[in-house]
């Protein structure tokens, strides 16, 4: 009689519509186990009756992979195992209560190792600075050497008005710097800069577009209207469309 | 009393005994004049002023020296290029309303050093950074006393000079104690080379030191004070002589006459290039 009921209250189990599943502490469920191994499903749910199934999608149809109640567990505990290819596995456990009627706990196991996430694609470099000025700049001189200097030279790199009359033009005269600056290991913002001159014979000035992109350098100029001609010919974009686009 | 003068301002005519006693009572401790009446310690281009002090007299520095005939020219140049110290100055650490003040303590020495080093930052476009003078009393052992310009200059070659942590120009804290504190940020600022001028040509050589672009170091025998010296003008001839003084002015005094000719001048050329560390505050630090 016993027999009858159970098994009437198994097919029950099968008929009925899944109630809404409850997530519960006392259930687990692994979320991943190597392929070829046991997966074990426990509970500590209260319940005079549980059962576990797992299903399977073999890509055409759902398959339901045979699961195994485990014996001699300690009180209150009910275990199951359950083995089957790589795959992604639903698993359930329906417990019933005549008290509190049927349960759910629910859970999704993965048996082997998941593929790695494709990497993101590449982010498109951005649109390289349009060459051309306005220009940012750094003026270096040897100040050993500073009274060797034409005097006309010396006003670029002291004469208030001409760096006045640069910024009024658009240009952006960052520094005038002695060339010790170079390997000194500060301004570290200043380092393009710094790469740009080094080794090269001074006084020199080092610019790019005030927009951003590598920096060239020449001999400073030896007056202001030399200068001028520099920043202002169409000479220097065209240099700078080919060396500035280079790594 | 000293006069305006049309175009130039408030002069000081240093011919006019009134107007000498009136620059003699700027200081706030009367007679201090009398504690060093010979300013100059070491002479003009020997080995010890060169080798130990780092003395170069200008005259050693090809092409700089001006003829006396094409100095008016030169510096009218200059001021139209606005390449003279005192355009710097005034740009950055003493635009004009600022007072500069030694504060009644015999420290014109270190007070005009300290001006003359910030000025010459500027000229070389570093960023500005006040610099506390009193912090160089660390040269006297932090007596209060006068100095010699010769030794001051060659303590700030070889040790420097402190940025003041409050920003402050004039700061009168003589406290060992509290300086020590701050015993790293010395040699951030620090004097590099140095051109001394002769006494007998002072005013070719200070226009000349003017035109290359620098601020001197001066001091007058009969005021036995220090000063820094930061532009020269000349006007119909006459020689105006604008100085930086430290006795809460607001702006520069301007000389003329036959004594506002410095006894003593030393151009400070460059100073040395050294990054700031990372623990440097950067509020103490304004870009040029």
């Amino acid at each position: 009689m016993r027999k009858i009921l159970l098994a009437t209250l198994v097919l029950l189990f099968w008929s009925l519509p899944s109630p809404i599943p409850s997530f519960s502490q006392e259930t687990v469920i692994p979320d991943q186990v190597d392929p070829y191994t046991c997966a074990k499903i426990t509970t500590t749910r209260p319940a005079q009756f549980a059962h576990a199934r797992v299903l399977g999608h073999d890509g055409k149809k759902f398959i339901s992979v045979q699961v195994f109640l485990l014996g001699e567990q300690p009180e209150g505990t009910r275990a199951w195992v359950w083995t089957a290819p790589p795959g992604n596995y639903a698993v359930s456990v329906m417990f019933f209560d005549p008290a509190s009627g049927i349960q759910e706990d629910v859970g999704g196991t993965t048996v082997g190792i998941p593929p790695d996430p494709p990497p993101p694609p590449d982010p498109p470099d951005p649109d390289p600075p349009e060459p051309g000025g306005p220009w940012q700049m750094i003026l270096f001189y040897d100040a050993q050497r500073l009274d060797n200097y034409p005097r006309d030279q010396r006003l670029l790199l002291n004469s208030l008005k001409i760096q006045d009359q640069l910024k009024q033009q658009g240009h952006v005269l960052l520094e005038v710097l002695e060339r010790e600056a170079i390997n000194s290991g500060g301004q570290s913002e200043y380092s393009a800069y710094f790469d740009a001159v080094r080794g090269d014979p001074m006084p020199r000035i080092a610019l790019a577009p005030k927009s951003g992109g590598k920096v060239v350098d020449f001999l400073l100029p030896a007056n202001y209207d030399a200068l001028l001609a520099l920043l202002n010919s169409p000479d220097l974009v065209a240099y700078y469309r080919i060396v500035g686009r280079t790594k | 009393m000293p006069k305006i003068v049309s175009g130039i301002g408030l002069v000081y005519d240093t011919d006019n005994a009134s107007d000498l006693n009136t620059l003699r009572n700027k200081s706030e401790v009367p007679g201090m004049y009398q504690v060093f009446p010979r300013p100059r310690q070491r002479a003009y281009g020997t080995q010890e002023a060169v080798v130990d002090y780092g003395l170069k007299p200008i005259e050693a520095v090809p092409d700089v020296v001006l003829s006396m005939d094409e100095i008016p020219d030169r510096l009218a140049e200059a001021h139209e290029a606005e390449s003279l110290p005192i355009y710097h100055m005034y740009r950055t650490w003493r635009p004009k309303g600022t007072r500069f003040n030694q504060n009644g303590l015999p420290y014109c020495w270190i007070w005009s050093a300290t001006g003359t080093m910030m000025t010459t930052r500027a000229v070389e476009r570093k960023p500005i950074v006040i610099l506390a003078p009193v912090s160089g009393g660390y040269i006297v052992d932090w007596r209060s006393t006068g100095w010699y310009l010769s030794d001051t200059v060659k303590n700030l070659r070889e040790t420097g000079i402190c940025a003041d942590p409050n920003g402050s120009l004039n700061s009168s804290n003589l406290s060992r104690s509290f300086w020590s504190q701050y015993q790293s940020w010395y040699k951030i600022f620090r004097l590099g080379e140095t051109w001394d001028t002769r006494v007998d040509m002072m005013r070719q050589h200070c226009a000349s030191g003017l035109y290359y672009g620098r601020a001197g170091y001066i001091a007058f025998n009969w005021w036995s004070h220090a000063l820094m010296l930061a532009g020269i003008r000349i006007v119909n001839g006459v020689w105006y002589w604008d100085i930086s003084n430290s006795h809460n002015e607001e702006d520069v005094i301007t000389l003329t006459g036959s004594r506002a000719i410095p006894d003593e001048c030393i151009f400070f050329i460059n100073t040395l290039f050294v990054p700031f560390p990372a623990d440097f505050p950067n509020r103490l630090i304004k870009p040029y």
